[in-house]
């Protein structure tokens, strides 16, 4: 799979969790990466730079990572999000894929997991 | 998790000091278990009869189990059943602490004896790891008694136990330490709400923070910088979903995480916690929470 032509967000307060998502799609071609730290930089980075795929952590600052979606849905019915879910924070996760998430990723993020759910988005299903 | 206890337990009772103990965890993991120090746990052997097939190994060239057999100390069903065991952590501790003539295979027995009597613990609950003894002995410890709070308390450490064992490496001892103790150079706080609140805080001096983040992240830290910063935020992050989930299932209550915060945390919370510290060979890392 390659990222190359691809625009990612990765949407995450911690630092290890970017990192993380970003070595992994470096790894692959991907060299259009912005990162935003909490919920409401999520949304006005989605509405600036208008990735092709967003990684969206559930449980950020000043908004949680739901709401974002609420918002980024509503302004790209099309944003094809993936959310991220620590354990303890699986009951969001409904609530997200009813809002428009197109997939989930279980942290800690395992690599393989992340490749398979890329394919599935960029393969368009759901 | 009966380790973490045993160490604290040597130094409490005077067997060993602090910084002996620090030096035997930093040694733990390469050490190798011998069959005398099995003998003496398993209550086949006595020290005395231990150093007696020492002292025959140093003047004939046989295997320790041969000559102990031969003497009659032991059965070969005996040996072999010591042989099969598995590798029982505590018991490395206190082979490195007579390696390293801090204890001598006398001060180990009565001490390994004097620890199972006062927690009421049997050889199966060493290897077998149940939950159950885990709490009993986590209550005995810390002095906890029946109450409905006192069985939360005993399992967020319990849990938190388990999650430096599994994420950060075992070497450690963890004891209760005074409010006024619990200080650091960054403290990292975590709330979890819903049904009851709970606050998280983490924190430690600047060398045992990056040694702690080096260990969970993977990452070459340094400094105290934004990666010491996620990997406590991660690892309370990581702790408080743990703790939610079993919470959730076990007492059908809902619980909810808020983000972490980084040196945001009042006194007067500190003040009214229950602090811990797990003394690694790196340093001392220290939890505070209210429940």
């Amino acid at each position: 799979m390659d990222l190359t032509n691809k625009k990612f967000l990765i949407c995450d307060d911690s630092l290890l969790a970017r990192k993380k998502i970003k070595d992994i799609i470096s790894s692959m071609g991907a060299t259009e990466i912005f990162e935003a730290y909490d919920g409401e930089q999520a949304v006005s980075m989605y509405k600036i730079n208008k990735p092709d795929i967003t990684f969206l952590d559930i449980i950020m600052p000043k908004k949680e990572g739901t709401d974002a979606l609420e918002e980024i849905i509503a302004f790209d019915p099309n944003a094809k999000v993936i959310m991220a879910s620590s354990v303890g924070t699986q009951s969001y996760l409904a609530k997200a894929i009813e809002v428009g998430a197109c997939n989930f990723l279980q942290k800690p993020i395992d690599s393989d997991e992340l490749i398979k759910v890329l394919a599935s988005v960029l393969g368009g299903e759901k | 998790m009966f380790t973490q206890f045993f160490g604290n337990f040597l130094v409490n009772n005077g067997y060993i000091t602090s910084a002996q103990l620090l030096k035997a965890l930093k040694e733990k993991s390469s050490a190798k278990l011998k069959l005398g120090t099995l003998a003496i746990n398993s209550g086949y052997m006595t020290s005395a009869q231990v150093e007696k097939v020492h002292t025959m190994q140093s003047q004939m060239d046989k295997r320790f189990g041969d000559i102990a057999v031969e003497l009659g100390f032991i059965t070969e069903e005996q040996v072999t059943s010591l042989l099969s065991t598995q590798k029982l952590d505590y018991l490395i501790l206190g082979q490195v602490l007579i390696d390293n003539k801090i204890l001598t295979n006398s001060d180990f027995e009565k001490a390994i004896n004097s620890y199972k009597n006062e927690f009421s613990l049997e050889d199966n609950d060493f290897i077998e790891h149940t939950n159950k003894k885990e709490k009993e002995l986590i209550k005995s410890y810390f002095n906890f008694n029946d109450s409905d709070s006192s069985k939360l308390e005993i399992c967020y450490i319990e849990l938190i136990i388990k999650n430096l064992i599994r994420f950060i490496g075992d070497d450690f001892s963890v004891c209760k330490i005074d409010t006024s103790e619990f200080n650091g150079d960054m403290i990292v706080s975590q709330s979890v709400v819903g049904k009851f609140e709970t606050t998280s805080i983490i924190t430690g001096d600047k060398q045992a923070l990056i040694d702690f983040s080096k260990r969970y992240s993977g990452e070459k830290i340094t400094e105290l910088n934004e990666y010491v910063e996620a990997s406590l935020s991660d690892f309370l992050n990581l702790h408080n979903g743990l703790f939610t989930v079993n919470i959730s299932q076990n007492e059908n209550i809902e619980l909810t995480l808020t983000p972490p915060e980084t040196n945001k945390i009042d006194s007067s919370i500190i003040k009214n916690s229950f602090t811990i510290k797990a003394s690694y060979s790196f340093g001392d890392i220290k939890f505070a929470f209210t429940l």
